[in-house]
């Protein structure tokens, strides 16, 4: 099965249990959980019922395309339903029957493994799923958000669609993997890894990256002010990428991070804060 | 006689979930039965990732009657002089709705009255599990709850069935929005049924056997063992142990299935101990080995059939490569740091709110750990100084940052590596050993040290800001840090005079002078507590002991550690048996009474001045042992004064009519008291 194929599979999959297909959201974030898709619909009482693939930055996962599990770039495929099912597991598991797995023939298991996000003010319960020892997926019910206790609870699948494609070919260099029948990861990605990884690790600008950061801090504030939560939101996404890249740069002291994950926090709390009075005020 | 089956149905439970909800479930469920007088032989409690089971065995159909006595007036009042009942007899019995002929009599401290006896018929056993079972169930705390459906009941993970069976009959009842049947789920891939019915408890554990679940703990463990057995004969190796793992994997698996694998023999370039945190943490497989050496082989525990073995192993296999291949990225990447360079950005690290930076902790260890050196281990100075410099390193390296349990040992492995002696390497390696009471402590001297001093600062550090624990409360696990101070210093031997260490390490820190002297008595305070624990639940020695030998000082840990061990001794040895209890008639007679102006002129009873001379004879000897810390020759030189005090108190009397004589002789016992308080209070013991 190809990587297309497991995109397709699985999206076809949760069209068919009600989710809506959200095109992929186009700012960087390091993961599925941090789209607006997530972060701002598992707020507040509305059902809702989602599918989609999100590219995740990690600018410190970056190896120069040498290592055959790590990158600075993968796939993620996130599920998101609100109320959580009853049969939520059941789901999951026939999911990946879906996709041509036999159980039975394989260990599948559920790890303890609670999530959480200062940063997002979130946090969860719940899993990583394993297979045969290799992470595929975590699985997560939602209890907080934005700061707020989440009522209903929603359910959060977040496959990893690399793993999954790596444990169905049976291989374990993730470049040797097919796209499609004619186009493998290599042709697709290595160069990309090459390049972000010189970029993230030797040439972003640590300068720069700090005036930058500078700068956003205070298009977030100004748009706070103005209520503007959504453009607000995106901006506090690049600031946390931004970070990402002055902590691979090795540019922060310990205090120094410890400063600007607190002001990304602060941002995105007082964002939270707004979107909640909104919802309240219909 | 019925048997009675709970089984609560749940997604996959941590196994720490598991075992403190099996504990109370087995607390609570005995406590209610007791509570609601329902008789029952046993309750046993069973458990999978995906089930809390309680099988009650016998348990009675209804709760014990219950007999309440009512009390009415006095038989006096009740009876005429004849012997018949009074209007008052009668208006009572008819309120109860009785009869004459139900009343007993009751004998009360006020005499004797009529009473009346009222049996209560128990209810029905299963109307009252279907009360106590779910607040039961809403009571049990786990280490993280969660909710999951609308009706907002917090649980460790959502409850997916609930199975209710007296016998053959349902006890329905409603918890998390689940009424409780007779159907549960057996092993979520291995099985096909869907919904399995139980007919009754009996039927259960065979039931779900069927269905590829082994409920029984014991009967899971043991396959596991046997298959590691079968793995360690066929490839002539032992495994690595790990009970704390073997029995988290025993409560992860319904149906276990051991199997062994193996990874490329160039891994083993990276330490053992980093390979064994990487595959223990992060896959959760032992390790194996030959003789003493790893092996490049491993053991897992599944949960699946047989069947799925070849795709089980080749699978493990390559994320045990992936995993190793990161562990290898770490550790070479981090070896190329600069080790004074770390140092340096140690400056940047906070060790705490208002603690200051690791930096400035790294200093005060180096400070602390040369003055303590230089009392215990002058030889070991150098050494010590320069593990402490390196101590805190590696709290910056990848390899830490991304496996904290790895700290200390990671820096000892990095300081090998770059070529540093084994004295100091060693000492950073161990410096957070013991990590609890029942740990081992550091081999050498320069380890014991580090380990020392950096608690040391740590507890001081806590008291200026503030942060000790209190009552039941130790949110910064300060007790743990203090059990420990005692346990290195008495096991390591280390000869130091605590008002000297806690004021050196006092010293280090910016603090107020005038509240200096608090802290410190509040440091010492605390360790006098954690040195009871240590003695009496760690080496088992009596209170009385303990009071004996705190009642004169707590300067120096070890000595006063030595001496409860020669007062133990005593305790239980007839001829210092005696002594103490001779004893305890010298501190009878002075009590409070410290007048200490002795005129030996004045002695005139011969026994007097027969135990005066002894006295004097022995307390050389006694004061020159305890000078050598030598408590037990000491007590043995005291025990010769024993028969010639009994002498003296069976013919002298202390409290004589004139004054001056009284106080002379007050002061003649003070004298001797002293040289005994030199050990300590023998009062104290309990004989």
């Amino acid at each position: 099965m190809t990587v297309q194929d497991i995109i397709l599979t699985l999206t076809n999959y949760w069209k068919e249990k009600g989710c809506y297909v959200a095109p992929t959201y186009d700012v960087e974030v390091g993961a599925g959980t941090m789209s607006p898709h997530t972060v701002f619909r598992v707020l507040g009482e509305k059902p809702y019922r989602v599918v989609y693939v999100q590219p995740s930055r990690r600018p410190t996962d970056g190896r120069y395309g040498e290592n055959p599990n790590r990158v600075q770039k993968h796939f993620q495929l996130q599920v998101i339903l609100k109320p959580a099912p009853e049969d939520g597991q059941k789901l999951y598991i026939e999911s990946l029957e879906a996709l041509g797995i036999n159980l039975k023939e394989n260990f599948l298991s559920f790890e303890e493994d609670n999530w959480q996000s200062p940063t997002l003010g979130a946090w969860g319960v719940g899993w990583q799923v394993m297979l045969n020892g290799l992470e595929v997926t975590q699985f997560t019910y939602f209890q907080q958000a934005g700061g707020v206790e989440l009522s209903p609870v929603s359910l959060e699948i977040t496959y990893g669609i690399e793993r999954l494609a790596l444990f169905l070919a049976k291989k374990d260099d993730i470049y040797e993997l097919n796209w499609s029948d004619d186009v493998t990861y290599n042709d697709l990605r290595k160069n990309e890894e090459i390049q972000f990884s010189e970029y993230n690790f030797k040439e972003a600008n640590i300068e720069h990256l700090k005036t930058m950061f500078k700068m956003y801090e205070s298009e977030i504030s100004n748009l706070i002010g103005k209520k503007l939560y959504l453009p607000a939101y995106d901006l506090a996404l690049k600031l946390s990428h931004i970070f990402n890249l002055l902590d691979a740069r090795r540019a922060l002291s310990i205090t120094q991070r410890q400063e600007r994950i607190l002001s990304i926090r602060n941002y995105v709390k007082e964002i939270a804060r707004i979107y909640l009075e909104e919802l309240e005020n219909g | 006689m019925a048997d009675y089956l709970l089984e609560i149905f749940v997604e996959d439970i941590p196994p720490a979930h598991l075992r403190t909800g099996l504990r109370q479930l087995e607390e609570k469920f005995k406590d209610a039965l007791d509570k609601n007088r329902i008789d029952y032989e046993e309750v046993l409690i069973k458990g999978t990732k995906k089930r809390f089971s309680v099988i009650i065995k016998d348990i009675a159909p209804t709760q014990k009657e219950e007999e309440t006595t009512i009390i009415g007036p006095s038989k006096q009042i009740a009876f005429d002089e004849e012997g018949n009942p009074t209007q008052a007899a009668l208006g009572f019995v008819k309120s109860k709705g009785k009869t004459i002929d139900d009343l007993s009599f009751l004998e009360t401290p006020r005499g004797e009255y009529i009473a009346i006896k009222e049996i209560e018929k128990g209810k029905e056993s299963k109307a009252l599990i279907k009360e106590f079972v779910p607040d039961i169930l809403s009571s049990l705390s786990f280490p993280k709850n969660m909710k999951w459906n609308n009706t907002e009941t917090l649980f460790t993970r959502p409850v997916r069935a609930i199975v209710s069976l007296m016998d053959n009959e349902t006890v329905e009842f409603e918890f998390a929005g689940i009424t409780a049947s007779n159907k549960t789920k057996g092993h979520p891939i291995l099985s096909d049924v869907t919904d399995i019915e139980i007919a009754s408890p009996d039927d259960y554990e065979s039931k779900l056997k069927e269905n590829r679940v082994i409920l029984d703990r014991k009967e899971r463990k043991k396959i596991i063992l046997d298959g590691i057995k079968e793995i360690e004969e066929k490839y002539e190796l032992e495994i690595v142990e790990n009970e704390e793992l073997l029995e988290e994997l025993t409560d992860m698996v319904e149906y276990p299935f051991v199997f062994s694998g193996t990874f490329g023999y160039d891994y083993l370039k990276i330490p053992n101990e980093i390979i064994e945190t990487f595959l223990k943490q992060e896959k959760r497989l032992f390790l194996m080995k030959n003789g003493e050496s790893i092996i490049n082989r491993f053991i897992g525990i599944a949960d699946a059939d047989e069947e799925a073995s070849d795709n089980i192993v080749e699978g493990f296999e390559r994320v045990v490569k992936a995993t190793l291949e990161d562990a290898s990225f770490f550790w070479n990447n981090d070896l190329k740091l600069d080790f004074e360079e770390l140092v340096e950005q140690l400056k940047t690290y906070s060790f705490g709110e208002k603690l200051g930076t690791y930096y400035e902790k790294t200093l005060r260890l180096i400070d602390l750990s040369e003055f303590i050196s230089n009392f215990v281990s002058p030889d070991k100075t150098k050494a010590v100084a320069r593990a402490a410099r390196y101590s805190k390193i590696d709290q910056l390296t990848e390899m830490v940052k991304e496996f904290p349990s790895l700290q200390g040992i990671m820096g000892g492995l990095y300081l090998k590596e770059k070529g540093e002696s084994e004295e100091v390497w060693k000492a950073v390696y161990q410096q957070y050993k013991p990590v609890n009471i029942e740990d081992s402590i550091p081999e050498s001297m320069t380890g014991k040290i580090l380990s020392l001093v950096d608690r040391m600062d740590t507890l001081t550090g806590a008291f200026i800001v503030g942060m000790e624990s209190s009552g039941d409360k130790d949110p910064f696990g300060l007790r743990r840090v203090g059990n420990t101070i005692i346990k290195i210093i008495i096991e390591g031997d280390i000869d130091i005079e605590l008002p000297l260490l806690i004021s050196k390490s006092l010293e280090l820190y910016i603090v107020e002078k005038d509240k200096k002297q608090k802290i410190q008595a509040d440091i010492i305070d605390f360790l006098v507590q954690r040195f009871r624990h240590y003695c009496s639940e760690y080496k088992g020695i009596e209170y009385d002991i303990l009071n004996a030998v705190l009642n004169t000082d707590f300067i120096n840990v070890l000595l006063s550690y030595n001496k409860t061990k020669a007062l133990k001794k005593a305790k239980y040895n007839e001829n210092f048996k005696k002594l103490i209890i001779s004893y305890k008639r010298v501190k009878n007679i002075i009590k409070d009474n410290k007048i200490d102006e002795l005129n030996t002129e004045m002695l005139e009873d011969p026994e007097e001045k027969e135990l005066w001379e002894i006295f004097e004879a022995v307390q050389g000897e006694v004061e020159q042992h305890i000078k050598n810390k030598n408590y037990m020759r000491a007590q043995e030189s005291l025990i010769v004064l024993r028969p010639f005090i009994d002498k003296y108190f069976d013919s002298v009397l202390v409290m004589a009519k004139d004054e001056s004589i009284k106080n002379n002789r007050i002061s003649m016992l003070n004298r001797i008291s002293s040289l005994f308080e030199m050990i300590a209070d023998y009062s104290e013991i309990v004989i």
